[in-house]
């Protein structure tokens, strides 16, 4: 057991930090949620784009701890991120200080490995408490070991506990209470992996267990049998996405519609209340447009990370990995690409951060370069309008668009990762190796707070974004102000006119102010922008106005919705979603004809699905891929290969007589 | 005298002149492992990089493994975790089954 020879304080003027260590899958994160619930918050580690959960446990005495949840790794030696991030940490390298105290989380089922990294962490000095975790599922395997006995070896407190029902918290916490600020003794522990493994083995015999493989588990190995073949393992694959998506669309419809309406309704609130003028403009136009057109991807994002969750913790999602290692290999990306590509159906930027899982750097970056080609959540709201503009009374021809939308970004993402793979990126995948977790019921809480953890990491870093440059989109088409405009003027005059019926003096106010809202619009800075632009983009059927949408959307797609919105007309509320999309389907060119012809409609629609149009997910490519040539790179040949597409799909159609 | 009965002579004089190599003890690809049988580790022609991740995972000198699945992926266990193989991989690491009913 730990000596305690001082009792200085580990902490003085601060929070005593507890630091979570173990395996992946041990249910660490399941623990840290017990500890700190709902409080947590989620940040990176300095210099680097890991994240890592921080919560406050309070104390009766008064006392408080703050509860750090560290990557899961195998090995303190091991060469990854994960293991440069604990020891930098452990060492208080990071701009904290170093831990008070270690829990080192166990799986009681997977004892002898686990006590590999336990061991490495035994040898140092800060005081340990091993949390022995699932020790039920260990109990029915017959895997059950001595606790008391297995704490004489280790020389450290051993709590036995379940932390998904909760089971052996107030020990744990009870425990890690009489460790802090002891200076622990204990027996030299062997280094090196070798030794530290027979190290591993000789205390779980000793405890009573077992090094012998586990007896097989004939639920686990039937449907290993089944989620792994070729054939069953495919289908149940196609079942589960396809369950995950219909989920995905059935469930988050109704509080986006929610969302788009009661912004709606602040956005009339404003108008009604408040002068005509730059604040009320800059209020609906700007702040709520933006806000609406950020917060509306939320039920979405949080839904899908909300079911990833629930898979992940079943142990489905490494089986599925192998599933599609077979098709992903063909294309040149690893099995491990799967999560990074799933995710980035919410977003691309947690979809590039979980490349970090890819063991080689080659098929990382493979992985990195073509996420962004995915269908993001983002991309919606554009798929919608263009769809429903392309096929306005044919619903089903509409719905069928929208899933090509889906299979020609996929279809980019494989092609890509293929090119690359015979060109600048040469080289086959690394074959798979991949820990198959253990199957579990997966816990609702652990779901929802990642579900809450993403929601809040989006809105914090890709809502700041949009609703500056829904800001800044504002100003750009509101100013200068244009000074004169005489048919405006013109039509106002008639108005004012004595005879005029009131009917028709309010149709000819409205034909002024639309007259004015385009010239403002020629007048302002974007208008000249898209004019600059407009050469660019008119072998692809865009008149200037389009080419301010896909120039202010290069920022973020999201925003060119409310782009176009604001270009199609002053006054009507862009968060108004019927309304955004007539006034943005009846805009009109120079010469009077639709800005939205079939021809051009089909081609902005594929620029959408190709182009690499979002600022924070070239930023975090930069850092993830290492450096900035390879962000320069993706928005290169993205953007190139979005032109060259929506190129072809125009002169296509028009060739064939569509326009 | 029939012939096969010189030959049954010849390899009793041979054999005990000569062991007979233990047939059992030699090594062989992971891969052709019989389903459900227990091996210890013997060696692979892995790079660096797949054996560190290996024996991070358990897989060292000293462990006991068992095939619990061919094919792609193959599915070994080692003490209590499941890793699951390329079949690329278990081509390359090398096993010496141990008698069946019991690891050593």
């Amino acid at each position: 057991m730990a000596a305690a020879v001082t009792t200085a304080p580990g902490a003085v003027g601060r929070a005593t930090r507890v630091a979570l260590v173990g395996n992946p899958n041990t249910g660490k994160t399941t623990l840290f949620n017990r500890l700190c619930g709902a409080r947590a918050k989620t940040s990176n580690f300095p210099g680097t784009t890991t994240s890592v959960r921080l919560g406050r446990v309070a104390r009766p005495d008064g006392a408080a701890w703050e509860v750090v949840d560290l990557p899961g790794l195998y090995g303190m030696y091991f060469d990854g991120p994960e293991a440069s991030i604990v020891r930098a940490f452990l060492h208080g390298d990071t701009d904290g200080p170093a831990p008070d105290v270690l829990v080192v989380i166990a799986d009681a089922t997977n004892l002898a490995r686990n006590l590999i990294l336990a061991g490495e962490l035994l040898a140092g000095p800060l005081p340990v408490v091993l949390a022995l975790n699932m020790t039920d599922l260990a109990a029915r395997r017959g895997a059950a070991v001595d606790v008391d006995a297995l704490s004489a070896q280790l020389g450290v407190r051993v709590i036995p506990m379940v932390a998904s029902k909760g089971q052996g918290i107030d020990e744990l916490v009870e425990a890690v209470a009489t460790v802090i600020g002891t200076r622990p003794k204990r027996a030299p522990v062997p280094s090196g992996v070798e030794a530290l493994t027979s190290w591993a083995d000789d205390v779980v015999l000793a405890a009573g267990g077992s090094t012998a493989p586990a007896a097989p588990d004939s639920v686990t190995e039937r449907l290993d049998q089944v989620l792994t073949h070729p054939v069953s393992g495919t289908a149940v694959f196609v079942l589960v996405m396809g369950g995950l998506f219909w989920t995905l669309f059935a469930l988050a419809n109704k509080p986006m519609d929610l969302i788009e309406y009661t912004f709606a309704q602040l956005g009339h609130l404003v108008a009604t209340y408040l002068p005509d003028g730059p604040v009320a403009s800059l209020l609906s136009d700007g702040i709520i447009g933006g806000i609406a057109g950020t917060l509306v991807f939320l039920p979405q994002i949080c839904l899908l990370f909300f079911l990833i969750s629930l898979l992940e913790d079943t142990g489905y999602l490494a089986r599925a990995a192998f599933v599609n290692d077979r098709f992903f290999r063909r294309f040149g990306l690893p099995g491990h690409a799967f999560v990074p590509l799933l995710t980035a159906h919410a977003c691309a930027l947690p979809g590039l951060m979980s490349t970090r899982l890819i063991p080689s750097r080659r098929d990382r970056l493979v992985t990195i370069m073509v996420t962004p080609f995915i269908s993001c959540s983002a991309r919606l709201p554009v798929y919608v309008l263009l769809t429903t503009i392309l096929f306005a009374d044919r619903p089903f021809l509409a719905g069928l668009a929208f899933a090509g939308c889906y299979l020609l970004g996929a279809a980019a993402a494989f092609g890509s990762a293929a090119l690359f793979g015979r060109t600048v990126l040469r080289g086959a995948p690394r074959p798979m190796v991949l820990e198959l977790p253990t199957y579990k019921v997966p816990s609702l809480r652990t779901a929802f707070l990642t579900a809450k953890d993403q929601g809040l990491a989006f809105l914090q870093t890709a809502g700041t974004v949009i609703v500056a440059i829904c800001i800044v989109m504002w100003w750009l088409s509101a100013y200068p102000r244009v000074p004169d405009v005489p048919a405006a003027n013109a039509l106002r005059a008639r108005a004012a006119e004595t005879g005029v019926l009131p009917e028709q003096a309010a149709q000819l106010t409205r034909e002024a102010d639309a007259v004015h809202a385009k010239a403002q619009q020629e007048y302002s800075i974007a208008g000249r922008l898209g004019r600059g632009i407009e050469p660019v983009f008119r072998p692809l059927g865009y008149d200037w106005q389009l080419s301010v949408g896909l120039l202010t959307s290069f920022l973020a797609r999201e925003v060119f919705v409310s782009t176009m919105s604001v270009l199609a007309g002053a006054g009507a509320d862009p968060a108004s979603e019927e309304g955004v999309k007539a006034r943005i389907h009846h805009m009109t060119r120079d010469d009077g004809s639709l800005v939205f012809t079939r021809a051009t409609s089909a081609s902005a629609l594929v620029f959408f699905v190709l182009a690499m149009q979002c600022l924070p997910t070239l930023a975090v490519t930069r850092r993830e891929a290492g450096g900035l040539k390879y962000a320069v790179w993706q928005f290169g040949y993205m953007s190139g290969v979005a032109w060259l597409a929506a190129f072809l799909v125009f002169q296509g159609l028009r060739a064939m007589g569509i326009s | 005298m029939p012939i096969a009965s010189n030959e049954t002579s010849l390899s009793l004089v041979i054999g005990s002149i000569l062991p007979v190599p233990d047939r059992s003890a030699i090594p062989i690809r992971l891969c052709d492992l019989e389903v459900g049988r227990d091996a210890r580790f013997h060696e692979s022609t892995l790079d660096a990089e797949a054996r560190d991740l290996l024996r991070a995972l358990g897989m060292t000198a000293t462990s006991v493994v068992r095939l619990c699945k061919r094919g792609e992926p193959c599915i070994v266990q080692v003490r209590s975790t499941r890793i699951g193989l390329s079949r690329m991989l278990a081509n390359e690491i090398f096993v010496i089954p141990l008698p069946a009913g019991g690891a050593a």
